[in-house]
């Protein structure tokens, strides 16, 4: 019974969050993260369409004429025209240097353990990574790194805090700020907890079903120390010195551009025909209020953009531009050295987790459950990457009844390097190479004493005994030397990845032979999406 | 001070009269830094003077600290009673660094 009321539990909070996840799609693509002009100047023309209807929309639920609402709609004291011009006048030199910079978003962070640690069958991830989703997050991965038999699992990993503050009336950003300013909350929020589901167990054949007799890990997350948030306080004296500095001479240089180009009697000329020349088809897309309204918005749109007045029909107005394009410039570089800076701060974390042992079929023996304690300290020696390390040991929760063993079973060190990759495929986002090592000491021999004790029985046919045992618990004494190649794919602005690894071991946790294995998986982190769902 | 022409932006004030520009909220803490007739000016009030300029321009720029989920609300009121209050949102589409804002106060 208790079984089934926790199951009906877990999934009503999983069907809780499926409509904001749904509301989450947004149908518009969306631009891509990155910090040149040229690409601010994409994001505000993209924009500009959904910006015109919502201020059009905004007008006229005010009662103002539609002739007023979109001529003030398409006013110059907004800042797509200030965008579209400086981006045109920057120089080829700036844009290239600006270009080399690497995207800073959360969603190209390599500090987020999404999957299973590498002890649930399925696991694409020999090193357990230090942060964890803000919110949720979840994975499914297929395979196995040390157990003799591959498996699918799949991964939810949520902070019950941010969970319940994503679900309130609570904007994004302000429940950080709460997280801050409370210590309670502060506290709260270090914890976060997770379950993995084995899909071969609960007799379904491999079908997810989200019952609790799939459950193969329960997992506890703390985060010691975890810096890596661009809003905390610690970064403040950082953006107050670029808010003084840089921003401050931008946003001189961008007055100058509105108070001597923009307010010039020529420029007024130019922008009142180009104007003209576009008002009855943004009226009539404004006012057809169907589904064809934002393509045909977003049409006339890029094109009107397109023919925008050039600054050059002021006199020395080229200079003027240039020099708000180059301080611009300067912010955006300034605000991506901050951004690096704090990527490259420590995250210290202790993650507890209980693996069970599968059900054995009688009459075999049970062996009982696992609890794994596990130290991760992860760095970023460069931008965009990191360097991982974990220690962790493993020990059964109680004396094993009917098996040759003892309490401690395990002892594993691991280290992962993650280097970024840039793509020339606008559809991913930094794809990510990292190369993993682990070592695991089994202490000794865990095995049904009717195997241990008859001589030549662990001589049984390879195949025969990985099936009888694997994934119980059992495994033979000895040293495991594993290492990982892996490319996590990041489908750009989803939030989704892709992990492909492929694994070679001297051998497996019960069969004492080399061999190499292949792991795929779908990894999902919400907080990508809660940012434009909570504002 | 009141609104012309339903532009937020586009604001009609007395001589003498205070204008105050303040964030009245915003999310993920983003930066901003204004500029009043060309020159720096920290935020908080200004009082419109004629023999200044017969326009105020105040241009205000807001830059994110993160990539996505940024907001700010600012509102710009006067001291003379009876007038308008200036609502203007700034939300950050994904990926884009900054927004800008120009209001310009006519005094009449």
């Amino acid at each position: 019974m208790w079984r089934c009321i926790e199951s009906l539990l877990f999934k009503t909070v999983l069907l809780a969050m499926m409509p904001a996840l749904a509301a989450a799609q947004d149908p518009q693509p969306r631009p891509p993260k990155t910090t040149t002009l040229k690409d601010q100047a994409e994001i505000a023309i993209q924009k500009f369409p959904t910006e015109l209807q919502k201020c059009f929309d905004e007008k006229i639920s005010r009662r103002a004429p539609q002739d007023v609402a979109v001529d003030t709609c398409l006013t110059l004291q907004k800042d797509t025209y200030l965008k579209v011009m400086i981006a045109a006048a920057a120089d080829a030199a700036v844009e290239g240097a600006a270009a080399t910079l690497v995207v800073a978003a959360d969603e190209a962070r390599p500090d987020k353990q999404l999957g299973a640690a590498a002890s649930n069958s399925g696991s694409t991830s020999l090193t357990t990574k230090g942060s964890v989703p803000a919110v949720l997050g979840f994975a499914v991965e297929n395979g196995a790194l040390v157990r003799s038999a591959s498996g699918t699992s799949i991964t939810f990993i949520a902070r019950p805090l941010q969970v319940v503050q994503a679900l309130q009336n609570t904007s994004w950003g302000q429940s950080y700020k709460d997280i801050e300013k409370n210590p309670t909350l502060g506290i709260l929020n270090r914890f976060s907890f997770g379950a993995t589901f084995d899909t071969t167990r609960g007799g379904t054949n491999g079908v997810f079903t989200g019952s609790t007799n799939q459950i193969s890990a329960f997992l506890a997350h703390l985060d010691l120390l975890n810096w890596r948030d661009p809003r905390s306080k610690r970064f403040d004296p950082q953006w107050e010195d670029l808010r003084k500095g840089a921003l401050q001479q931008m946003t001189n240089k961008l007055y100058a551009v509105f108070d001597k180009v923009f307010d010039d009697p020529a420029f007024q000329e130019e922008y009142d025909k180009w104007k003209k020349g576009i008002l009855v088809d943004v009226t009539r897309a404004l006012t057809a209020k169907d589904a064809t309204t934002l393509p045909t918005l977003t049409s006339i749109a890029d094109k009107a953009l397109k023919a925008f007045p050039p600054a050059s029909v002021v006199p020395g107005a080229d200079a003027i531009v240039k020099a708000a394009a180059d301080a611009t410039d300067t912010v955006l570089k300034a605000r991506q050295n901050i951004l690096d800076y704090v990527g490259t701060a420590p995250i210290i974390s202790l993650e507890y987790t209980n693996d069970f042992a599968v059900k054995a079929v009688a009459p075999a023996p049970q062996l009982p459950d696992m609890s794994n304690l596990k130290l991760v300290v992860e760095t970023a020696p460069f931008h965009g990457g990191s360097f991982t390390i974990n220690g962790s040991v493993t020990i059964f929760n109680s004396k094993p009844v009917g098996f040759v063993a003892k309490r401690l079973r395990d002892a594993q060190a691991s280290a992962q390097l993650d280097v970024p990759i840039k793509t020339a495929v606008s559809t991913l986002g930094n794809v990510l190479l990292s190369f993993s090592g682990k070592f695991e000491h089994i202490a000794s021999d865990t095995l049904p004493t009717i195997v241990a004790v008859v001589p030549g029985a662990i001589n049984l046919p390879l195949p025969s005994l990985a099936d009888a045992f694997s994934g119980t618990g059992a495994a033979l004494k000895g040293n495991l030397t594993l290492f990982q190649a892996k490319l996590t794919i990041p489908i750009k602005n989803t939030g989704v990845k892709i992990p492909v690894s492929i694994t070679w071991s001297n051998r497996t946790e019960l069969i004492k032979e080399s061999e190499v294995r292949g792991n795929i998986g779908l990894t999902f982190d919400m907080d990508t999406i809660i940012g434009l769902l909570k504002k | 001070m009141h609104i012309t022409n339903f532009n937020e932006l586009d604001l009609t004030g007395a001589d003498g009269e205070d204008i105050t520009i303040a964030v009245n909220k915003s999310t993920n803490d983003p930066l901003i830094a204004y500029t009043l007739n060309g020159k720096t000016f920290a935020g908080g009030t200004f009082k419109l003077d004629k023999t200044v300029f017969p326009v105020f321009k105040l241009l205000a720029t807001t830059l994110y600290k993160t990539d996505s989920g940024g907001s700010v609300e600012l509102q710009v009121t006067g001291s003379s009673l009876g007038g308008d209050v200036s609502t203007h949102d700034e939300v950050q589409a994904p990926g884009e660094a900054f927004d800008v804002a120009m209001y310009r106060i006519v005094i009449v």
